[in-house]
């Protein structure tokens, strides 16, 4: 495998089931086969335990940021390990916080490039739905992503990544 | 000194969001809540229509860190509405993945959320520049307790194995050999951490007489499933009458809802209720633990819970290699599924969590469907009893360093982060701009 695209957050806390639900639609298209689906619920760390020597993880993610709800923000390998653990986010220990423990206690990490795609949620209160702008973000982060696999083409390896940036 | 208001908007280090308003005026507390909303009515809602087999994959979605948690309740919960009796090995297996599900989110707390207040340092990363070798050993043990769950529960996050009745596949016995093995090899190292905490000061200015309640263990020893419910005021309760125990009520203040004893006093679950009122069941190098954490026995500081959860960890390691021992000692099978019929009834479910005592009540109409369900959870019977200590925490803060608002806000975001809180299943975030 060569691209682990991995779900963050809790589909029952309304908007926080921006990155699921990416995941979710994303599984149900044909993939390639170097690409593999988990959901990690809001538990970043347990990537440990799901991790089969991808050499890269693309998180998918709700991520707080201020910005106008449904904006989507990307950020590239040095990007999001930068990121202050302080920044704004919808989960526990953040998510560089969690990528930079990995690092730290499990030298297997250490060659992995990491990605993700936030979601900027409006609201994360208790509930199943999504609310339109983030369901509409949901929509064209699929895409986006879903081009993204098809550019790498063969075994996933070729294609530039897209620069980091965000849009509303 | 004028009328000032702290404000911790969020627990930055704690499952989930919360946060903390405390209004002073002068060296006074006129005011402490925690700011946060109640979910578990919404997920009680949720379930209702639900078909009964339906009620373990939401539930374990409540929570990354205590979905095994919530799913055991919940089958306790059917298989009594239901009159369903489980094998001993399906029994042991879900005592494992409780075992698993509290030694990953212990890990978790002990070592990354707490610890660094208690070493001086921000953050688990930066505490890695002085104890590297315990930060990996953390992630190492918390993995362990993700292994577990995978093992028996069939995934890492989200059990998907347990059914109401059994499991629909046994691991294999080399699988549980070697979790025995890795949770064996564990121990020295865990010991090696009570040595470090135990040196450790534990802060005063949170301590004050407190009540804890806890589940009384099915059986003589320390574990984590009850068959009734103990006061350290002596008081013991058979399980059914857990609504009378204790009280939900809602308060102006929060979204939340508090809950008391009939009298009115708030109280505290979790690991140090568990450990003041059965740690004298411990054995082993738990009981070491106990005994060189707690030299004059649990007391009454909400500070030392972190110190009650590594004791835990030590039974959770211990006990799991015990549990396995006694799984591979049973002739190796494929599946365990006990056949049930399905018809109308009500039932209860409770289990000490990693947090607490949960509870999980439903009630199932003939054709096996949710007509009503109750779930109580450890963070939501804290909640009292947390802002009551940020009040004490927060007088006493004040009166030691007047007008130090940040010594106030590490201190009250310490006795918060004791209580260990999992806002992702009772409540949820709070944006408070106050």
């Amino acid at each position: 495998m060569r691209v682990l695209l991995a779900a963050v957050g809790n589909p029952l806390a309304g908007d926080d089931g921006a990155g699921p639900a990416v995941a979710a639609a994303l599984a149900r298209r044909a993939l390639p086969p170097w690409v593999r689906v988990v959901d990690l619920h809001t538990d970043v760390l347990a990537l440990s335990s799901v991790w089969r020597n991808e050499r890269e993880v693309w998180l998918l993610d709700a991520m707080a940021l201020g910005k106008p709800p449904g904006t989507v923000h990307r950020a590239g390998h040095e990007e999001l390990l930068a990121m202050s653990r302080e920044q704004g986010h919808v989960h526990a220990l953040s998510v560089p916080g969690c990528l930079a423990w990995l690092r730290l206690a499990e030298p297997r990490f250490e060659g992995v490039r990491f990605r993700a795609w936030g979601i900027e949620p409006a609201s994360v209160e208790p509930g199943e739905s999504l609310s339109p702008s983030v369901a509409a973000a949901v929509r064209r982060v699929v895409r986006e992503v879903a081009e993204e696999l098809l550019r790498r083409g063969g075994d996933g390896t070729n294609g530039t990544p897209s620069p980091d940036s965000s849009d509303p | 000194m004028s009328a000032r208001t702290v404000l911790i908007p969020h627990l930055g280090r704690v499952e989930g969001h919360g946060g903390i308003v405390v209004r002073v005026a002068g060296t006074t507390v006129t005011e402490v809540d925690m700011t946060i909303h109640e979910g578990s009515r919404y997920y009680e809602a949720l379930l209702v229509g639900k078909r009964y087999d339906e009620v373990q994959g939401i539930i374990s979605r409540v929570c990354a860190i205590c979905s095994a948690s919530h799913t055991v309740a919940a089958l306790m919960a059917l298989e009594d509405a239901l009159g369903i009796g489980v094998s001993a090995r399906v029994h042991d297996l879900r005592g494992l993945l409780v075992l698993g599900s509290t030694i990953e989110s212990h890990a978790l707390h002990v070592f990354a959320l707490a610890l660094p207040d208690f070493l001086g340092h921000d953050s688990v990363l930066s505490m890695a520049q002085e104890h590297r070798e315990l930060v990996t050993f953390a992630l190492q043990l918390k993995q362990l307790g993700n292994r577990i769950q995978e093992t028996v529960g069939g995934r890492a996050v989200h059990p998907i194995n347990t059914l109401v009745g059994g499991f629909g596949k046994i691991p294999s016995h080399a699988e549980l050999e070697t979790l025995g093995h890795e949770l064996r090899g564990a121990l020295d190292t865990l010991m090696g951490t009570v040595d470090l905490v135990a040196g450790l000061e534990v802060p005063g200015w949170a301590a004050q007489p407190t009540v804890f309640l806890a589940l009384e263990p099915y059986e003589e020893g320390f574990r984590f499933r009850g068959r009734g419910i103990r006061t350290s005021r002596g008081e013991q309760y058979p399980l059914e009458r857990y609504r009378e125990v204790i009280h939900e009520r809602a308060v102006a203040h929060s979204h939340a809802k508090h809950a008391t004893l009939p009298s009115g006093e708030s109280y505290m679950v979790g690991s140090l209720a568990r450990l003041v009122l059965f740690g004298d069941r411990l054995t082993g190098r738990a009981r070491e633990a106990m005994e060189r954490l707690f030299p004059d026995a649990p007391g009454e500081n909400i500070l030392a819970n972190t110190h009650a959860q590594l004791v835990e960890l030590v039974h959770c390691v211990e006990h799991g290699v015990e549990l396995i021992g006694r799984l591979t000692g049973m002739p190796e099978v494929r599946r365990d599924l006990v056949e049930y019929r399905v018809g109308a009834g009500r039932g209860i479910g409770a289990l000490e969590a990693p947090r607490g005592a949960l509870f999980h009540e439903y009630e199932l109409d003939e054709e096996g469907t949710i007509v009503a369900a109750n779930i109580i959870t450890p963070t939501a019977q804290n909640l009292a009893n947390t802002e009551r200590d940020l009040r004490t925490a927060a007088e006493r803060l004040l009166a030691d360093r007047p007008g130090d608002d940040e010594a106030l806000k590490l201190g009250l975001e310490m006795v918060a982060r004791a209580y260990d809180p999992c806002i992702s299943c009772s409540v949820h975030v709070i944006r408070d701009e106050r």
